[in-house]
């Protein structure tokens, strides 16, 4: 037999779940696996493409905002009174000057310049001491001459400026000069992005010079462009970084914006992937431990029946199974229990059968020798009276009163004996059993040393009155009370009850006396039988008893205990014409 | 019963009360009398008389305005009274002289300009100091932008029409007198005309015109010609408070206040 025959059911089971759990979990942990990887590289790209979208609508507000300011400031009355005043009435630089470095003062602009309509300067904010230099290359302001405002970004010695350029018009509407205001795309600048946006930023120049940082580490050199998706390290980080083109006023990209994200997603993947494995062990554990545990439960039942089926098999029917359940295994046990009550029922029958086959065989057999020796010692008994007439002789005639006591005791053994084989059939009458057994108890009471034997007789209320031989019946009271005396010892107490069950009349005589083991009781309804003394009895009253109840239809059981005491019970079936009859 | 009368009574407070806020008139109005000589003359109306005048201040527009619909009993104004005004009601009494003066950044060197001078620099005719005996520098004009709808007469007397098509290209045109003042403070080129009463200040230096300073009693006396009626004007019918301050306003103490305030009397 293979290893996996011997194993349980539960073992198979078990088994099978724990392969099937772990040979799922071995094939979903990939595809898990996978699928993380992959939304998470996803939701990483659509981050990246979000983290660039803001940073290009946080450079499109500065332009905005810078345009708006060139576009204000340009109709600013003391911008314009003061930079007509230096333009067109020979007034002092200083006063165009003092008007745009208040404006700077007062608003989010870092950097204001005035040039007249010539596109010379005539004021700038961070260079207060530049003027007269001429800006008619620079496209935005050129733009500005011609009477539009743009806006872009440019490359300044310092760095990189987000400016707008705007024309400057007087009150009768001539052009006076243009005014350019800029944001300095410096660290501060990026470092307010990167507050915004949450990425680190930098700029470099067309050239790849780092102009701008808001990552100290980079300070030293721009990275080198690269294929795919560029990954830097920096000061133990690990950053996607995303390249934009910063274009000025022409198509030319004047350099570009590094946007740099912390790529945590190696990191993530990781720890999702742990989380996964103990989730997914956890969860194959627990799948186990509880399959096991709802096994073990269900199979409980079937290792009772398993237990009981072994237990009947070696002859004990009084196995049952205890178990309130509707399903097919509860059905089981009850067919189970069923089975086994049955089974008690048909051993308890036969063994009722053959212990009365037993009976009915030695009673075949006693019939026999008593019919055979009835006559001979009737016969004894006459000649040895007839003989015991004719002698004088005093002494042979004292011999011959033994032999005749001794032949007469003879022939009572054989007629009890008859009367056991049921010889003796039994003449029936209509019979009050209290009163029969009232009658049995007082004459025992009055023949017998009760000393220290207490009887009690509790008789049934409304018994019926039953057919039976009052002569044989009132013998198996007797013999039942006699034996109940002579089982105890000192003092005791015996009891007689009468009652009615279905059909039948008990009677019951319990007595507390020394009790008999399974054996004793086994045997003691056989002829000749008894655990009494030797000369004390003949062994034939219970066994007469046993005869009487069979001859009325009747059955006689015992229940006892060895030290505790004997209980008989008789039970006589009442005639239905008899039913009611008291 | 004396839960209601207590009602009541807390109901009738602001009917209670209302008697002694009308004891009191509004006036709204150009802020050269305002600046100058209103809240004096207010003063003095009230320690006199016990009544309040009070004094809120605005430009021409907001006096016209507020007489027109109530909100003042008395509104002020620079210019005189347009006839479509006339026509709905309105009366301007002439209170004061406002004294035009011609200032200069305290840097010029110049003490006296002619009228016919200061017309062309106006006009555009003389567009640098140099013209004027000074430095070869051009002259920055700072006119005062105000009542074009009026006949506002400084205007008429520099010879620039209403909608200032003559003035010079070369103006710096500036809303306020406080602008044109900070102006000429400021640009050493700059000139300007505006009242006396905000001129005095040593910011800006005021020039004689025509050899005459600009005093109330040159005014009075008819030398100082750059002069302009300022008025307040009040419904056809003003309330006897109103013409009682106005009364007040013209008698020789109201007048005293008036050319104590840098303003030329009216009689």
């Amino acid at each position: 037999m293979s290893l996996w025959q011997d194993l349980s059911l539960q073992k198979k089971i078990v088994l099978i779940i724990i392969a099937t759990t772990l040979s799922a979990t071995i094939s979903i942990v990939p595809a898990l696996f996978f699928t993380i990887r992959t939304a998470m590289m996803n939701q990483q790209q659509a981050y990246l493409t979000g983290v660039r979208n803001l940073v290009e609508g946080l450079l499109e507000d500065n332009h905005r905002a810078v345009m708006n300011y060139a576009v204000l400031f340009s109709r600013d009355r003391a911008v314009k009174d003061n930079l007509f005043y230096h333009t067109e009435l020979a007034g002092e630089r200083i006063h165009p000057l003092r008007a745009v470095k208040h404006l700077v003062d007062a608003f989010d602009v870092e950097f204001i310049e005035l040039t007249d309509r010539e596109g010379s300067v005539v004021a700038n904010t961070s260079e207060p001491d530049l003027f007269d230099v001429s800006r008619k290359e620079d496209p935005y302001i050129r733009d500005a001459l011609s009477g539009k405002t743009t806006t872009g970004i440019k490359r300044l010695t310092r760095g990189m400026l987000l400016t707008a350029s705007s024309p400057i018009y007087y009150d009768q509407g001539q052009l006076i000069g243009t005014i350019t205001t800029g944001i300095f795309m410096d660290d501060l600048f990026v470092k307010r992005i990167r507050n915004l946006s949450g990425a680190e930023i930098g700029i470099t120049d067309s050239e790849g010079t780092l102009l701008a940082s808001s990552l100290p580490a980079l300070k030293t050199s721009a990275p080198q462009p690269a294929q795919g998706r560029e990954v830097l390290h920096i000061s133990g980080k690990r950053y996607i970084l995303m390249r934009m083109p910063i274009k000025g006023n022409d198509t030319r990209p004047s350099g570009e914006l590094l946007i740099m994200t912390e790529d945590k997603l190696p990191e993530i993947i990781k720890n999702a992937h742990i989380t996964v494995t103990f989730i997914l062990v956890f969860i194959a554990v627990l799948s186990i431990v509880a399959t096991g545990l709802i096994i073990r439960r269900v199979l409980k039942p079937v290792q009772a029946l398993e237990m009981g089926a072994e237990r009947i098999g070696k002859g004990d029917f009084r196995q049952r199974i205890d178990m309130k359940s509707g399903d097919e295994i509860g059905k089981l046990a009850d067919a189970f229990n069923k089975m086994a009550e049955n089974l008690e029922k048909m051993r308890e029958m036969e063994e009722r059968l053959s212990h009365a086959e037993r009976l009915a065989s030695i009673g075949r057999f006693t019939a026999g020798i008593a019919h055979e020796m009835n006559n001979p010692i009737a016969n004894i008994i006459g000649l040895l009276k007839i003989t015991r007439r004719e002698i004088t002789d005093e002494s042979i005639r004292e011999d011959l009163d033994i032999a005749i006591k001794e032949a007469m005791r003879c022939g009572a053994i054989v007629r009890d004996l008859l009367l056991y084989s049921r010889q003796s059939p039994p003449h029936k009458e209509p019979l009050h059993i209290n009163s029969l057994v009232e009658e049995v108890v007082k004459t025992i009471e009055q023949s017998q040393d009760l000393t220290g034997i207490e009887i009690i007789f509790s008789p049934g209320n409304d018994l019926p009155a039953i057919y039976a031989d009052p002569v044989q019946i009132e013998q198996v009271m007797r013999n039942l009370i006699l034996n109940a005396i002579q089982a105890i010892e000192d003092k005791g107490r015996i009891t007689i009850e009468t009652s009615k069950e279905g059909m039948n009349l008990l009677i019951k005589v319990t007595d507390t006396g020394k009790g008999m083991d399974a054996e004793e009781v086994e045997k003691i309804f056989y002829p000749f039988y008894t655990t009494k003394g030797t000369g004390e009895g003949t062994g034939l009253g219970l066994t007469v008893s046993y005869g009487i109840v069979q001859a009325h239809g009747g059955e006689i059981k015992v229940k006892s205990k060895k030290g505790e005491g004997s209980c008989f019970t008789v039970k006589i079936p009442i005639s239905p014409d008899l039913e009611g009859r008291l | 019963m004396r839960y209601l009368l207590i009602f009541f009574s807390i109901l009738t407070i602001p009917f209670r009360l209302s008697p002694a806020v009308a004891e009191g008139i509004y006036y709204q109005g150009t802020h050269i009398l305002t600046y100058s000589a209103m809240n004096k003359l207010s003063k003095a109306f009230e320690k006199k008389t016990g009544l309040r005048v009070m004094v809120r201040g605005g430009g021409c527009s907001d006096g016209i305005a507020t007489v027109r619909n109530g909100r003042a009993e008395m509104g002020g104004l620079c210019c005189p009274l347009p006839q479509r005004l006339k026509d709905k009601g309105i009366v301007a009494h002439p209170v004061a002289m406002d004294i035009k003066v011609v200032v200069v950044n305290r840097e010029n060197p110049l003490k006296n300009i002619s009228l016919e001078q200061l017309r062309d620099i106006h006009t555009g005719k003389i567009t640098n100091w140099k013209e004027l005996g000074w430095k070869d520098a051009p002259i920055a004009l700072i006119y005062r932008r105000h009542c074009l709808d009026m006949d506002e007469p400084v205007r008429r007397a520099l010879g620039i029409k209403d909608d200032l098509s003559n003035l010079s290209k070369k103006t710096i045109v500036v809303r306020t007198d406080m602008e044109l003042l900070e102006y000429v403070s400021r640009f050493k080129t700059a000139v300007g005309v505006t009242s006396k009463v905000f001129a005095v200040t040593e910011d800006v230096k005021i020039l004689d015109l025509d050899g005459v300073r600009a005093t109330p009693l040159n005014v009075k006396n008819h030398l100082y010609r750059l002069t302009s009626p300022l008025y307040i004007i009040t419904k056809a019918h003003p309330g006897k408070l109103t013409k009682s301050f106005l009364r007040f306003i013209l008698s020789p103490d109201g007048q005293a206040i008036i050319t104590g305030s840098n303003l030329g009397a009216i009689r």
